[in-house]
């Protein structure tokens, strides 16, 4: 057994953030951003800033999300009850 | 005139009474000081205060830091890692590049900027809430590890990536000794858990609670939410920069940014989950039940069964436990052992009464 695997099941997170809580679309869309997210940054954004940066880029991304759509792709808008 | 002042002071007199209990709390108060001021050092032997004390007494001082974030403002965040290792860093860097600082001057300045990386962080809150905050904080922990461990600058461009932290002294006195750096970790867990109990007491305090409790409510009352909430995430990471500087240098004597992974955040919000969320006590037991479990169990487990279990699969059986025992707290006792605490004083003081 391996405590490092919680490193990647964290990883979800930033998927189901972008892909939309609600929706199974969303986080197929989400995996395949972040899967992609992650490589693409780590050439072009690791090549100015010095490598590993996939170790941080998917929260990143799933932080801006939650700025701009906090839903998320798919996902339904939450009504807020007070 | 002269009456109603005569009423009046009839009418306070009574609540002039518990001053007695009060002066015998300031001995009480005045024998914990000096016991553990001047007894323990005097008592306890090098292996307690370097491998027990010093760490139970940071990992409360984290704790504290986390629980006026999360339990008494009601944010919850991981990335206390991130914000010790800023402590950490900053402290350093203060020692190595402005050696005239005294110490405290720098452990101090680190926990300030600490807090000021805080702060940025925390403006995600003015947006994020709840569950989504968590998420975010992530964020902050994975990029503050990353900086740490990418740019040679904060680490003086050392060839390893953990440097050997500086000489700790005061005023010319030595404080790398294991009583040194007891006493440096208490006088300043003392001075922080002081002003932190004024702190939560005070209108801030009060502000936080207002917040953590509804922030719709409280913003329609006038209470400011968004400098309530910035405030919180300076003050939390101020005290976790200084624990994280702590950490560093009077426990670990290296500074390395793999000891403040998402492992030591995961660490600091279990001890205010089992210790008490909103409460000052709850730090200490929980950090104290942080600490001693895993040596009471090595000791049982070793004595009741020989080298028939390796130290793996014992670690691996801590977790087990430790994951336990959050949920059944939080089920059970969300109020965690600050709770039970006062609910077993309370019931000693009914049996004792007359």
């Amino acid at each position: 057994m391996q405590f490092a695997l919680t490193l990647v099941v964290l990883k979800a997170l930033p998927v189901l953030i972008i892909g939309g809580f609600t929706s199974i679309t969303g986080a197929i869309v989400g995996g395949l951003i972040v899967g992609a997210g992650d490589s693409l940054a780590e050439i072009y954004l690791g090549a100015l800033l010095g490598g590993s940066v996939s170790t941080w880029f998917a929260y990143a991304l799933a932080v801006v999300f939650l700025l701009i759509r906090p839903a998320g792709l798919f996902g339904e808008a939450a009504i807020e009850r007070i | 005139m002269t009456s109603i002042s005569s009423a009046e002071a009839a009418d306070f007199a009574p609540a002039r009474a518990p001053i007695r209990p009060r002066s015998r709390a300031w001995i009480g108060f005045a024998i914990a000081a000096l016991v553990v001021f001047v007894g323990v050092p005097l008592l306890a032997n090098d292996y307690w205060l370097n491998a027990i004390l010093v760490p139970f007494l940071i990992l409360s001082l984290a704790g504290l830091g986390l629980n006026l974030l999360m339990g008494y403002a009601g944010q919850a965040s991981l990335g206390t890692g991130g914000f010790m290792s800023v402590g950490a860093y900053a402290t350093y860097n203060l020692l190595l590049r402005l050696p005239e600082l005294p110490l405290p001057v720098s452990l101090l300045l680190g926990g300030v900027i600490a807090g000021l990386v805080g702060t940025a962080a925390g403006l995600l809150s003015l947006r994020i809430k709840g569950f989504y905050l968590v998420a975010s904080t992530l964020a902050t922990q994975f990029f503050l590890e990353w900086l740490f461990n990418q740019f040679g600058w904060f680490s003086n461009y050392s060839t390893s990536s953990s440097i050997s932290a500086p000489r700790l002294a005061i005023f010319g006195h030595d404080l790398s000794g294991p009583v040194g750096r007891y006493l440096l970790t208490l006088s300043a867990v003392a001075i922080v858990t002081a002003v932190a109990i004024r702190l939560v007491h005070s209108q801030t305090g009060r502000t936080w609670m207002a917040i953590r409790d509804m922030d719709t409510a409280a913003s329609v009352i006038g209470i400011p939410v968004a400098s309530g909430k910035l405030k919180a995430f300076f003050v939390s990471s101020l005290v976790i920069g200084i624990a994280g500087a702590l950490w560093a240098f009077a426990y670990l004597g290296t500074v390395d940014a793999r000891s403040f992974n998402l492992d030591r955040s995961f660490e600091v919000m279990f001890i205010i989950i089992l210790g008490g969320m909103g409460s000052i006590v709850g730090n200490y037991l929980g950090a104290a039940f942080m600490v001693l479990l895993p040596i009471l169990l090595d000791h049982v487990v070793s004595g009741s069964l020989g080298g028939a279990i390796d130290s793996g699969q014992l670690e691996n059986f801590q977790k087990a436990l430790f994951g336990g025992l959050i949920i059944w707290f939080l089920i059970k006792e969300p109020n965690g052992l600050a709770a039970l605490l006062s609910r077993w004083r309370q019931s000693i003081a009914r049996r004792t009464a007359p």
